[in-house]
């Protein structure tokens, strides 16, 4: 399997603008990179434009485009960072009890947690595209564009989420700790 | 019953260690499904992508961002050195310093994680060197990074501001009393520690030019607060609007002023702010999915109905409202807790006349002390690994401080002057 190291993956400076995260196969490392540059550059655009809205809005104009695109990129940021977190092991956990798991222990509970995951991220992903193809006749208000485009963050996040899940099964059925899959600081 | 179902679903799971975001989805679908429940899973999770998207939110990503770039960028060195100058001279001093460094940088930061993190790497070292025991100090980073949440910026005041309809213009306002007097009983505590111990008796008096010196260049980063406050007290703008300005602000002080931060430094900053907010967010779409399957099930009801039989006047529900949000603490980080309680107890507070910004105010107070509860809390674990201290010795040093922050809390409950007077003072309401 090839793995994605500090000397492979995307050639560059840019690359090391971001930090790596945990050692994965390549194509899983360069969906996450994707994800990650995606992540920031829907999070940059939403500054300017709310930023934007307060300059006009201090000059006296209302912009109802710049609120309904921030809204909408409010879905994007929010799904596409929850994918980018589960890469990372990162979202919100009771880890109290699991803890104290030894490690065999602790694997198994981190196989059946990620079994569920992956199920819960199934019913969003199927459940997002059926919400997803049943608004392509739906425009949103201001910015005329179907709402669909919305809607599909719901998918879209969850897909790739539930890629990350997979992987991350297959690394614990390999025997890999919870250190080596996610590394000591993630 | 389904009460019970639905509440002893969520926290096995959620105790088993799966995610609080599937946690909540897998209650709802485990409800509808078993229930034979007649909800169509699309519409159900309409309300998920409903929770994650109104303007108002937009607020929480850029705050976290606004604070990770003064956090990184030297904010938090200035802080502690106007501190210091400020207070270093009393007995225990470099402790009471902690307290003021975390209230200014809680200012603009608005998060207890980033305000411990940021204030306890430059005062642990000197805390050390002084002779303050590693635990006491651990503890004590732990507990006063919390006043954070009761600054005007905090983070869990938005929240609670858009799942209850509060003014976030008023409730902004409402934590600082009871901030600043959580802030004195704390430094209390540490002037006993260090008359006590004698491991620090205060260092010499800063000369008036020191302390102008280090005020003019803490300076521009305390002006945020008082900009964006000041922005949205006025009316000029909204607290989303005023976040987007706090991240311009914050991006001009730290990569043109303070020059601690490198433009290439900004795309990480960004990714780790909008993941934390993320998490966040996802949990208050999945508890809106939750909700509305509690509200159409008029589980609210049936719940209302019991804490009334229990609790009948005011001052019962608001001391069992803290006992609960206590305990609740001890398992669940403060924003998911509240986003599950609020839409339970909001409706009864209301139904017994009680004011919604006191029920902020103590809501975020109880939050609070659960970061540093013992065994699991935010701030507790970033304050054990700064300070390379353990739970258990922490855990010692926690109980006066949390004794103090627990009177304040019932203080706050029990006499609402503490959170309407400022408020009252520069809006005329409260």
């Amino acid at each position: 399997m090839i793995v994605a190291t500090a000397e492979q993956g995307v050639a560059g400076e840019v690359r090391e603008m971001l930090p790596r995260g945990p050692e994965q196969a390549l194509p899983i490392h360069l969906l996450a990179r994707f994800i990650d540059w995606a992540l920031v550059v829907a999070a940059a655009v939403m500054i300017v434009l709310v930023f934007f809205n307060v300059c006009a809005h201090a000059a006296g104009h209302d912009l109802a485009q710049t609120t309904e695109a921030c809204e909408l990129l409010m879905v994007w940021v929010s799904f596409l960072g929850g994918a980018s977190i589960i890469r990372r092991g990162g979202h919100m956990t009771i880890t109290e009890f699991i803890d104290k798991l030894d490690d065999r222990q602790r694997r198994g509970a981190d196989f059946v947690v990620q079994l569920v995951s992956l199920v819960v991220l199934w019913i969003l992903f199927r459940n997002g595209l059926t919400i997803v193809s049943n608004n392509w006749g739906n425009i949103l208000t201001v910015l005329g564009i179907p709402m669909a485009w919305q809607y599909m963050p719901l998918s879209i996040g969850s897909g790739a989420g539930m890629v990350f899940v997979a992987y991350d099964l297959y690394q614990i059925l390999r025997g890999k700790s919870r250190e080596e899959r996610y590394g000591v600081d993630e | 019953m389904l009460t019970i179902q639905v509440f002893g679903i969520f926290f096995i799971i959620a105790l088993a260690g799966l995610p609080l975001y599937f946690s909540l989805i897998a209650t709802t679908v485990g409800i509808v499904q078993f229930k034979n429940l007649s909800y169509e899973f699309d519409s159900l999770f309409l309300n998920l992508i409903a929770g994650v998207e109104p303007f108002i939110l937009i607020a929480v990503p850029l705050f976290i961002f606004a604070g990770e770039l003064l956090a990184r960028g030297g904010v938090g060195k200035r802080i502690v050195n106007l501190a210091r100058a400020l207070f270093g001279w009393l007995p225990g001093g470099m402790g009471v310093v902690t307290i003021v460094s975390c209230l200014l940088f809680g200012g603009v930061s608005g998060s207890a994680i980033a305000d411990t993190a940021a204030i306890g790497s430059l005062v642990a070292p000197t805390m050390k060197e002084k002779g303050y025991h590693p635990d006491f100090t651990a503890a004590l980073l732990s507990v006063a990074g919390t006043l954070a949440l009761l600054m005007p910026l905090s983070i869990p005041f938005l929240v609670f501001a858009f799942v209850s309809g509060a003014s976030m213009r008023i409730l902004s306002m409402s934590g600082v009393i009871p901030g600043l007097i959580c802030a004195v009983a704390l430094s209390i505590v540490c002037i006993r520690y260090g008359r006590k111990t004698g491991c620090d008796n205060g260092s010499e008096r800063a000369s008036l030019g020191e302390i102008w010196f280090v005020t003019k260049d803490a300076g521009p980063a305390l002006l945020m607060p008082v900009i964006i406050v000041g922005g949205i007290w006025t009316g000029t703008f909204t607290p989303t609007e005023a976040a987007a300005i706090a991240v311009v602000y914050g991006l001009v002080i730290s990569l043109f002023l303070y020059k601690d931060i490198k433009a290439r430094d900004l795309p990480a900053i960004a990714l780790k702010a909008f993941q934390t907010s993320a998490s966040v967010l996802l949990v208050i779409g999945a508890t809106g999915v939750l909700s509305w399957l509690l509200t159409a099930e008029m589980v609210a009801v049936e719940l209302a109905e019991w804490i009334q039989s229990v609790a009948s006047q005011p001052w019962q529900f608001l001391l069992m409202l803290n006992i609960v949000l206590l305990l609740l603490g001890i398992f669940i980080e403060p924003l998911p807790a509240m986003l599950l309680t609020a839409p339970l107890f909001l409706p009864m507070a209301q139904a017994m006349h009680i004011d919604l910004i006191l029920m902020g105010v103590i809501m975020v107070m109880n939050l609070s002390i659960a970061l540093y509860t013992p065994p699991v809390g935010g701030t507790l674990f970033v304050a054990a690994k700064l300070c390379r201290a353990s739970i258990g010795g922490m855990s010692r040093h926690i109980i006066p401080l949390m004794g103090m922050n627990i009177v304040v809390l019932f203080m706050t409950t029990y006499i609402p002057w503490l959170s309407k007077a400022l408020p009252k003072f520069l809006f005329g309401v409260g």
